[in-house]
C-alpha cells in the first residue's frame, strides 16, 4: 500500500545572502511581507504553511495554481526531495520524479550512453538499464541521433529521451511537473499513451500542469495551491471549477491560505 | 521522517554481511558514473585521458629540472621523492580544490531526484580515484626505475589508499556542506591552495631549520610520508601514522555528523 502524507507542513527556503550582499543592495530585512520572513541571516520565504494532503494508492492528483504558489515546492516536499521545516512527512513506495528532462545527461556523451547515465543517476542497476534500454530507444525515436553527443539534439528531442528514460522506469509514485509540453504534436500524443499505460502500473500519480485538459485528462483529484496553502483538495471537476473561478479573482501571492482550509482539505481525503 | 521504500536485500544472510552487499549495490552506480564523468571530460581531445599522466609527468619532471640540486648522482632520488609526493598531493588537491562546488554543481541531480548527499559524493570521489588510476603509470615507472627491490611493504598501500579514499569523502562532505552555508570558500580555497602547495614539502625537505616547522606542522607532510615510506620500503613512523589516523577519524566523523545534520538543509541552499 503506497502513500504520501503531509501532515500541518510548514517549509522556509533560506534566501542565503552572504552577509556582504547587504553592503551592496537591499536584503529581505527591507522588503519583509507575508511570504518573505527576516529569519536566520538572510531570511528566509515562507513557501509553504500549513500544509496537510493525504495521497493514497490509487490516486491521481493534479496540482494547480499560480506561478509562484508554491506547486513545485510541494512537489519536491511530497518527493522528499525538501524536508520540512515544522510538520510531518511520510512516504511509502519507489518515488520517480519527472521534473526535468535532463537529469544526469551527460551533453558529450551519445542518446545511447545517456540512456546508461540517466537511468544509473536514477537508480537503476546495470540489468535494470539492459531491461530499459530498446523500449526507451524505441519510445525517443530518435534515429540515427541515438548515436551522436546529445549537445547536438534540439530541446525537444532532449525532452524525448530524458521522458522515455523517466517514464521506463515503472515508479510506484510518480510526481511530474510541468513536462507535457514538449516535443511535436505526434510525440505529445504518444507521451499521453504513455504516461496513462505509466499511471497503469504506478500507484499514484502527482502532477502539477497549467493545462485544465491536462489535469481532467490523467487526474481525479485536484490540489489548489495559493500562496503557499492548500485552497482546495478534492474531485477534479469541482476543484477545476473552483480554481477557474477563484484564480480570476485572486490578486498576486500576499499571504498564506488560512489554517482552517488544508484542515478542510484533509477531512475531504480522508 | 521520510519513510521511503528501499528494501533491495532479502534471504537468509547474516544482517552485517546483507548490510555490506547493500553498501556495495547502492554505491556501484555512482562509482561507475564517476569513472565515467572522468572520462568524457576528454572525449573531443585526441589523446583522451591520457593527458592526465602527461600532465603530472610534466610537471614532476619540471620541479625535478629546477629544484635538483645534484644532477647525476642522487637525481632519481629526488624524482621518486618529487614523483610520490606530487602523486599523492594530487589527490588530496583535487578533493580539495573540487570540494567546495560539488555540491553546488550537483544541484540539478539533488534538487530534481530524491537521491541521497552520499551518492553524487562518492560519485565524485570516484572521478578523482578515476584521475589517479591514470597517474599510476607516472609513479610507477619512478619505482620501477630508481625504487628499490620490491618489499612485502607495498602491501601496505591498500590500507594507506582507504585512508586517501576516506579523507577525500570526508573533505568532498565537509567543503561541500559548508560551501552551501558560506560560498565565499569557493573563493578561499584556492587561494590557501596555492600557499599549500609551497608549505607542504613535496618537492623539498623538511629535515631542517624552517622547513622541519612547516613540515611538521602541516598534516599533509604525514600523508605524503605514509605513501613515500611504504613505497621505500619501510614502515612509517609512530607519530606519523597516529597523527594521519587521528586526522583521518575526526574529518570522517566531522563529514558524517555534518551530512545527517544539514541532510536537509543544503538541498534548499544550492
Amino acid at each position: 500500500m503506497n502513500f504520501v502524507r503531509l501532515n500541518d507542513v510548514d517549509l522556509d527556503l533560506p534566501i542565503g545572502r552572504g552577509a556582504f550582499s547587504s553592503l551592496l543592495r537591499s536584503g529581505p530585512r527591507d522588503t519583509a511581507s507575508d511570504r518573505i520572513g527576516k529569519e536566520g541571516p538572510g531570511g528566509v520565504v515562507h513557501a509553504l504553511r500549513n500544509v496537510t494532503i493525504n495521497i493514497e494508492s490509487g490516486d491521481r492528483v493534479g496540482i494547480v495554481g499560480l506561478n509562484g504558489a508554491g506547486k513545485s515546492t510541494l512537489l519536491r516536499v511530497l518527493a522528499g526531495i525538501y524536508q520540512p521545516t515544522r510538520g510531518a512527512y511520510e512516504a511509502q513506495g519507489r518515488i520517480s520524479t519527472l521534473f526535468s528532462s535532463t537529469i544526469g545527461m551527460n551533453p558529450m556523451a551519445s542518446g545511447r550512453e545517456n540512456i546508461f547515465l540517466s537511468a544509473r543517476t536514477l537508480g537503476l542497476s546495470r540489468r535494470q538499464v539492459v531491461e530499459i534500454e530498446e523500449e526507451v530507444i524505441e519510445f525517443a525515436d530518435l534515429g540515427d541521433f541515438l548515436e551522436l553527443p546529445i549537445r547536438l539534439y534540439s530541446d525537444g528531442m532532449r525532452a524525448r529521451l530524458g521522458f522515455a528514460i523517466a517514464t521506463a522506469i515503472d515508479p510506484e509514485i510518480l510526481i511530474v511537473d510541468e513536462v507535457f509540453g514538449v516535443g511535436d504534436a505526434a510525440f505529445q500524443q504518444r507521451a499521453d499513451q504513455r504516461i496513462a499505460k505509466v499511471m497503469g502500473s504506478a500507484g499514484i500519480l502527482v502532477m502539477a500542469s497549467h493545462s485544465n485538459n491536462l489535469i481532467k485528462r490523467f487526474c481525479d483529484k485536484v490540489c489548489w495551491v495559493e500562496n503557499g496553502g492548500i485552497r482546495f483538495f478534492g474531485p477534479v471537476d469541482e476543484g477545476i471549477d473552483v480554481y477557474g473561478a477563484g484564480s480570476k479573482k485572486s490578486a498576486p501571492p500576499k499571504a498564506p491560505a488560512p489554517a482552517s482550509a488544508p484542515q478542510k482539505a484533509a477531512a475531504k481525503t480522508s | 521522517m521520510t519513510a521511503q521504500k528501499t528494501s533491495h536485500m532479502s534471504g537468509n544472510l547474516p544482517e552485517d554481511r546483507r548490510r555490506l552487499l547493500y553498501l556495495v549495490a547502492r554505491f556501484r552506480g555512482p562509482v561507475e558514473l564517476g569513472w565515467y564523468d572522468f572520462t568524457t571530460v576528454f572525449r573531443r581531445s585526441y589523446l583522451g585521458p591520457i593527458w592526465t599522466p602527461i600532465q603530472l609527468a610534466a610537471w614532476v619532471g619540471t620541479l625535478v629540472l629546477l629544484f635538483s640540486n645534484r644532477l647525476g648522482e642522487g637525481v632519481g632520488e629526488y624524482a621518486l621523492y618529487v614523483g610520490i609526493g606530487m602523486f599523492a598531493w594530487e589527490f588530496l588537491s583535487t578533493a580539495i580544490a573540487a570540494g567546495p562546488a560539488f555540491l553546488t554543481g550537483s544541484a540539478g541531480v539533488l534538487r530534481n531526484t530524491p537521491i541521497d548527499i552520499s551518492i553524487v559524493t562518492v560519485r565524485r570521489l570516484s572521478m578523482i580515484a578515476s584521475k589517479s588510476v591514470f597517474q599510476l603509470p607516472v609513479p610507477i615507472f619512478l619505482i620501477v626505475i630508481f625504487g628499490g627491490a620490491p618489499t612485502w611493504h607495498l602491501f601496505l598501500l591498500a590500507p594507506v589508499a582507504v585512508i586517501f579514499l576516506l579523507n577525500a569523502y570526508s573533505i568532498l562532505t565537509i567543503l561541500g556542506v559548508l560551501n552551501a552555508f558560506m560560498r565565499d570558500l569557493e573563493f578561499l580555497t584556492p587561494t590557501v591552495m596555492r600557499f599549500l602547495f609551497f608549505a607542504t614539502p613535496i618537492f623539498w625537505k623538511g629535515d631542517e631549520g624552517f622547513r622541519k616547522i612547516l613540515a611538521d606542522y602541516n598534516p599533509f607532510s604525514y600523508f605524503l610520508e605514509i605513501v613515500r615510506a611504504t613505497v621505500n620500503g619501510e614502515i612509517a613512523s609512530l607519530q606519523t601514522w597516529v597523527v594521519v589516523g587521528v586526522i583521518t577519524a575526526l574529518c570522517f566523523s566531522l563529514a558524517i555528523w555534518l551530512q545527517q545534520r544539514f541532510r536537509s538543509a543544503i538541498i534548499y541552499r544550492l
